[in-house]
Formats: structure tokens, sequence, C-alpha cells
């Protein structure tokens, strides 16, 4: 059987010519003590290609993963996607759409896998189980069908004798394989869309590389769409082919991979290159971008950024940037920009 | 005996060709081995009861030259001051202990179970109203309770009995459920599940109840204990099981005015409570230690 007999006969939203996926102005809020709310993704726009590979770029605490979660609507309570916030997915209006037919999409259509594989998979049922029961929750497939279609993703995903590892649970597979089998859940009705939140950061170097190789062909091969949250640039350049990079809650630049490492202009992707050790260099320490970020419960007024700016002047600490266009699909927030003249290295006040 | 399915599974993997970290899993089922063979021969004893007794728990053969014998290779356990052999009214005694336990029980987890599933899903403030009516419940002594809710019927039916143990024996499970569904809860794989459009229902079925089967199946066997426990007393106080059949408190009841010339009446059924309660407990302590490496994932 077929995956598409097996899909349920759910409508499939016309494609236009439009993205596959157009957030605009997406805010989302938590209340914080005290009446303070933390405004962890303040403003983002972007949008994303029929089977490009986005990746979005930023350190840890500057609302990568909440953007992530928002775009199925499953930001952690007491969070909340403030009003003004568009999400369209193949024209739907995910931020409207009733849970029910929410629900079939997620999973369906637009999947995500998980950082953590030792905790997103439920250690009292097998991994092969797992998988069936997303075939079965979004199709009318019969259990067999299900179970033969999670061993056959099991195979798809490289793992030998995948029909004896379905019978194992989580706890009996390496961190590696615990990946393989999330990827295996988050593809197995070949989503358009799949979102990786930093899906090789809780594991070895080695097996990283095997898992990016093992997204990068299921990507050619099923032609979905991947945004691919990561704070590694290596895995950038090998993954991407757009990147967006996020400080604070904001986008500070957006870029073709190829023109963001040739010409990288906010300073503070100039920091993230600058921060990659490089083997070889004649380096006695490693290069850091000094202080951390901001409080998303008091974001700075004028330039967020600016505190550990090494190019700060008057005007970042009153006037906050606009993104600007400075390329073809090339955008930057940064004053610098217009007054290319001010870019004098300065010690950072931070 | 919902706690025999995951048991039986992992036992199956354990031997699994492809098993990648030693499991620690058949240790830990040689310790279950003996209480759970235990358990059964108990309840197989009182199944057999027919079978094993020499003679009717309630005849009273000869209530004059066959009164409060001692025991002896004719009536092992001796006879009652009416003719009537103790040993088959233990053995009898066993159905109706043990009944009332266990039923009690599966009441007290089903009232339990569906208390502690709402509070934890329902969160807020239905959860504080019900866990601050718990925590009143919890307050009234059980024992007192049972007598002056019992003290209303000259005799307790069994049914009447069931019940009234069962409604009073859920506060524990009904915390402990709670508690379990709330740490499953915030969990990274429910978050996933949600995140592959698992319905809500399902949710609860399929990812969570299956966590809550070590709370209870070691709160099953450790209740019974209690249970067990708990009946005896009652029956002892006269406030147990009568007709037709006694409960093992009854028994000793019955023994109790006779208990310096007759000790055959009150030693016999106590030991046999003893033993039941023994037995349960090291059930449920066994349970519990078999459970105990699964809720932590490697």
């Amino acid at each position: 059987m077929t995956l598409s007999q097996l899909r349920s006969s759910q409508p499939v939203p016309a494609v236009g010519g439009g993205p596959l996926l157009n957030v605009q102005a997406l805010h989302v809020a938590f209340p914080a003590g005290g009446g303070a709310i933390a405004r962890a993704v303040d403003g983002i726009s972007f949008t994303i290609a029929h089977g490009e590979t986005v990746c979005l770029v930023g350190e840890s605490g500057c609302g990568k993963s909440v953007t992530a979660l928002s775009l199925l609507r499953l930001v952690p309570s007491p969070g909340r996607i403030e009003a003004g916030s568009a999400i369209h997915f193949n024209g739907l209006d995910l931020l409207t759409l009733p849970d029910e037919e929410l629900r079939s999409i997620r999973g369906n259509r637009m999947a995500m896998i998980f950082q953590e594989p030792m905790t997103a998979l439920n250690p009292v049922l097998s991994v092969g189980d797992q998988i069936a029961e997303v075939v079965r929750v979004h199709t009318k497939a019969s259990r067999r069908d299900a179970w033969d279609k999670a061993v056959d993703m099991l195979g798809q995903v490289g793992i030998a004798d995948p029909a004896t590892r379905a019978k194992q649970y989580p706890h009996e597979l390496s961190g590696g394989m615990r990946q393989r089998v999330m990827i295996a859940m988050a593809l197995v009705l070949e989503p358009q869309f799949v979102i990786a939140d930093e899906p090789t950061t809780a594991l070895d170097v080695t097996i990283q590389a095997q898992i990016l190789e093992l997204l990068r062909e299921l990507r050619a091969r099923t032609g979905m769409a991947l945004l691919l949250i990561t704070h590694d640039l290596g895995v950038v350049a090998e993954m991407a082919s757009r990147v967006i990079v996020m400080y604070a809650g904001q986008v500070v630049e957006e870029a073709p991979v190829e023109a963001l490492f040739a010409n990288a202009s906010h300073p503070y992707t100039e920091g993230l290159l600058a921060a990659i050790p490089r083997l070889g260099a004649d380096q006695a320490r490693l290069t850091t971008i000094p202080g951390t970020v901001p409080a998303p419960t008091d974001w700075p007024t004028g330039c967020r950024f600016r505190e550990r700016c090494a190019y700060a002047y008057d005007r970042c600490a009153t006037e906050a940037p606009a993104l600007v266009q400075i390329g073809s699909a090339h955008r930057v927030r940064c004053h610098l920009v217009q007054e290319p003249e001010r870019r004098v290295r300065r010690e950072p006040r931070a | 005996m919902a706690a025999l399915g995951p048991t039986g599974r992992n036992a199956e993997l354990a031997r699994a060709p492809l098993s990648a970290a030693p499991s620690k899993r058949p240790h830990t089922h040689r310790a279950l081995r003996t209480p759970l063979a235990l358990t059964l021969l108990l309840v197989l004893v009182a199944l057999a009861a027919p079978i094993l007794a020499p003679a009717s728990p309630i005849a009273q053969p000869d209530i004059v030259a066959q009164r409060s014998l001692p025991p002896s290779f004719a009536h092992l356990f001796g006879t009652d001051s009416y003719s009537r052999d103790v040993y088959a009214r233990v053995l009898y005694g066993a159905r109706v202990s043990l009944s009332v336990a266990s039923l009690s029980v599966a009441i007290a987890l089903l009232l339990g179970t569906c208390y502690g599933a709402i509070a934890a899903f329902a969160g807020g403030t239905v959860d504080r109203v019900l866990m601050r009516t718990l925590d009143v419940l919890l307050a009234l002594p059980r024992l007192l309770l049972l007598l002056a809710l019992s003290s209303f019927r000259d005799e307790v039916p069994f049914t009447y009995l069931v019940i009234l143990l069962g409604f009073t024996g859920w506060y524990g499970v009904a915390r402990n459920v709670r508690s379990e569904i709330q740490s499953q809860l915030t969990r990274d794989y429910l978050h996933a599940a949600r995140a592959t459009g698992v319905p809500r229902i399902r949710m609860l079925t399929r990812h969570i109840l299956p966590h809550l089967i070590p709370v209870l199946a070691v709160y099953a066997s450790l209740g019974v204990a209690q249970t067990i426990a708990l009946e005896a007393g009652l029956s002892y106080l006269g406030f147990g099981v009568r007709a037709p059949n006694p409960s093992w408190g009854t028994i000793m009841h019955d023994g109790f005015s006779v208990v310096r010339d007759q000790w055959w009446l009150t030693v016999f059924p106590g030991l046999a409570t003893l033993l039941a309660v023994l037995v349960c407990n090291w059930l449920g302590d066994a349970l519990r230690d078999a459970f105990a490496p699964e809720q932590v994932p490697a």
C-alpha cells in the first residue's frame, strides 16, 4: 500500500505560487514573575519556500526554539502567541485553525524533530509502536500496515535489522539510534515541512555528521522543506540554502548561505563567524562575543545588541534599527548599513 | 493481574538477540518469582477449599461429642464450640477474606485513579479543591469511620463491607496517580506526541496510563495486604461478614471469649491472616523493585 493510499482523504490545500510557510510579525510572550512580560519572540517575519532548507541561528535564549514551537502552536503554557502575529502554512492560517484541523496537520504535513532523543521517546512504548502510531493517527491504515510502514521507515533512516529493532524500547537503543527513530517518526508520513530543533546537539560528534547526512539525503529524496535550528555554524554551512540569524527575539540578519559567510553584515553575525575556532590558526584563546543576551523581560532601547557590539555609537542607543534590504534576499538590522563610515572598532561596553 | 503484562513482555525482550544494553530485568524477575508464586498459591488454596477441606465449614456434626476438640489428625486445627471443623473454616475463610480485600481494593484503585487523573488534567482551581477535599478525607480516622458506618447494621453483608472498604481506601491511590500523571505531563515525549498530532484521549490511554501500571500494581498488592488486616480487625471487633461463611476475622471473633482454653480458635485464623498479609506485602515490595529501573530511561 502506498502512502497516498494510506493517507486519509483530507483536503490538500491548493499549492499556489506562494511560499510554503509564511510567518509575519510573530510575537510570543511569557508572563514572568511580578507582572513582567518576557517577549521571547518579538516580531519575527520570514518565509520558507517548498523544498528549501533554512537554518535558524542564534545563541541560547534568543528565541529560536520558541519560534519553532509556535509554528506548530505548541508554545508551552503560560506563554502565548500575541494578537497581530500570523503564520500561514500552504495558505492555511495556522493561528486561527480549529484544534482538530491543526492536529491533523501536526506530524502529517508538518513535523518536528526534537533536540533530546533521550527524553522525547516514550519509555513504555516500543519504537515501532511510536512510529506506527503517527501513521495510525493520521491515516486509515490498519495496525498491520502501520507497523510495516514503521519497520520500512526504520530501514530508511539507516537502522540495521529494522524488524527486530522496531520491537525494542527506547532504553535499548543508543543515542544516535534514538535520534534516527525520532527522524523516522517525523518523516514517516512524508511531511512537506520539517522543523528540526538542534537535532544533533545531544549527540557525539561522529554521530552528528551521520545524522546530518541522513537528513540531507531524506530531504533530497522527499523534497521536504526543512527548518533547521542550530547554534552550530558548521552545520549551517553544510546544510542550509538560506540562513536567518536571530538575536534577542528578532531577526538581525537574513541571507543566502554563501552571502552570509562571504559578507556577514551584522556585527552579531560577524561575531558568530569569528567565534568559530580555526584549525592551525595561531590563537592563544578562542574568540568570543563578550556579554550575554539581555533578559527578554527588559530588552534594551535602541539596538538590542549594542551593549555587546564593538561598533556601537550614540545612534544605536536611541534608535532601534530596522531590517534593511542590502542585496538580493539579504537583509540586515543595523545602522552601519546606512552609515558604513561609523564602522570603527572600539572596546564594547559590556 | 495487569502487572503481569509488561513484566512478561520485558522478559521476552531480555532474551532477544539484539538487546543493546545488558539488561537487569532477569535479576529483578527472580526476586518477583517467589512472592508471585506464593500469592498464586494463596488464591489457589482459597479456590480449592471444597477439595482441600475435609468437612463443611458450617456443618455441626455432633455438638456434644465433638465440640471444642484440640487439634488432632481428625481435625487438624481442632473444632469450635459448635463442633465445626476449624481447618475447613479457615480454608473457606480465605475465600471471604481475600475476595473482600481484592474487590474493595479494585474499587479503591478505580476511584483513586479517576479522582487523581481528573485533578492532574484539570489543574488550577479544580485540582486545588479536589486535593484539599482529599486532605479532609485523610484526616478522618479510617477505622473509626468504618466502625461508625457498619454499626448502622446488625449484620454486615458482604457487598456492603466491600463498598465500605473500597470507598474509604482510595485516598492514597488518588494522590499517587495525580502526582505520577503530573510528572508525566511535563515530559518531553508527551510534547513530542502532541507534535505528531496524537489526540488527547489516545495520549491518556496509550502514553500516560502505562506509566501508572507500576504505581497501581504496587498499590494493589500493598492495599490488599492492608485491607486483609483491616477486615480481620473489623470482624474481630464484631463488624465482619458472618453468613454463610466466616472470614478469618470472624473466626477469631468467635474464639475470643475462650482464647485461654481453646487457643486453636484464634491462633490458626490469626496465622492465616498474618501469612496472607506477609505474602501480599512481599509481592508489593518485589513489584516496586522490579518496576524501579524502568522508571529511569538509560
